[in-house]
């Protein structure tokens, strides 16, 4: 699964970095990671259909209006990754992924559905 | 009793050492301490000569009887006596000096990295369904959370710790403080818009 490959990515490099609480700050990680490809996901499926999610759920009066929404899926996720974390740390723990191409490619996992979703949306 | 004023009856009633908890005490020089490169004088509060010779001070009238009220205060200045014999001489911390709290830096760098990462969710889903698409305090918003996570993520590591020690807790009170500022903002004012709305649109 890409996102323990994500997790053990940012565990082993603020275990190098010296970290206190590596653990929270990788799982932090894979949830901003999460939460930009469900917007890509969100950005394609708006594209695709149109108007419907406007006229089906409405435009928000405010960006505080989904604060339950993410604070609710930031407490399951944080949980969830809390049960893996042992499991992908265990797997990733004879081999250091932490390297510039890894980093690069990361970098790409995490910002470019992010990019491309706002081109889609300003264009 | 209370015509005399019950402050009145207790001084005349109630014998001199209860009258004062430190009336069978004195403070004065008990021995010598040593503190880096000199030898410092102790004082401490000790007993009276007369009193550790059995020579009691006085306990007030002999006749007063010894009634419910008096009875009730001879039991609180007891009380207080006690407490207070426990403060001067029971047993404290050897450092006294300010100490660092490992769960209080560990629990700043995880609240404002929530905020940080709150920031950036909301601010994508609203770019996402706003009907005017995304906009340049979208933009901002994404930065600003993700600077504020980057930042809490830095200040946990021992490097930047050792040399900035409570950047957590001051990266903490700064995201509070906009996150509340912000939304204080949009609620308040008279276009409902955020910070970053004011700015950047």
């Amino acid at each position: 699964m890409i996102y323990d490959f994500l997790y053990a990515f940012c565990y082993q490099l603020n275990e190098k970095l010296k970290s206190n609480d590596s653990k929270f700050y990788a799982g932090t990680f894979v949830i901003i990671v999460i939460f930009f490809h469900a917007f890509f996901v969100i950005v394609i499926f708006k594209s695709l259909t149109g108007d419907y999610i406007e006229k089906t759920i409405g435009s928000p009066s405010s960006k505080y209006v989904f604060l339950p929404f993410v604070l609710i899926a930031m407490w399951i996720l944080e949980r969830l990754f809390k049960r893996r974390a042992g499991r992908i740390i265990t797997r990733y723990e004879s081999r250091s992924i932490v390297s510039m191409i890894n980093g690069l490619l990361i970098f790409c996992i995490v910002f470019l559905p992010l990019l491309i979703g706002v081109m889609i949306l300003k264009k | 009793m209370f015509d005399r004023g019950l402050l009145n009856y207790w001084n005349r009633n109630l014998p001199a050492n209860l009258r004062d908890p430190f009336a069978n005490y004195e403070y004065k020089r008990v021995g010598q301490v040593g503190v880096p490169g000199f030898l410092a004088d102790k004082f401490d509060w000790v007993l009276k000569d007369e009193v550790n010779n059995g020579n009691v001070l006085s306990s007030g009238n002999p006749s007063a009887k010894s009634g419910p009220w008096v009875m009730t205060g001879q039991g609180m200045l007891g009380f207080s006596q006690f407490a207070l014999e426990t403060a001067i001489h029971g047993p404290r911390p050897m450092y006294t000096g300010p100490k660092e709290s490992v769960a209080t830096k560990i629990n700043a760098g995880r609240l404002s990295t929530r905020l940080g990462l709150a920031g950036v969710a909301i601010s994508i889903a609203d770019g996402a369904f706003n009907k005017n698409s995304w906009q340049n305090h979208h933009t901002a918003d994404v930065a600003i959370g993700l600077g504020l996570t980057g930042a809490s993520l830095l200040a946990s590591t021992a490097t930047v710790a050792a040399f900035i020690p409570g950047l957590n807790v001051a990266i903490a009170v700064v995201g509070l403080t906009y996150f509340a500022l912000d939304l204080g903002v949009q609620i308040f004012s008279e276009d409902h818009k955020s910070i970053n709305q004011k700015l950047f649109d």
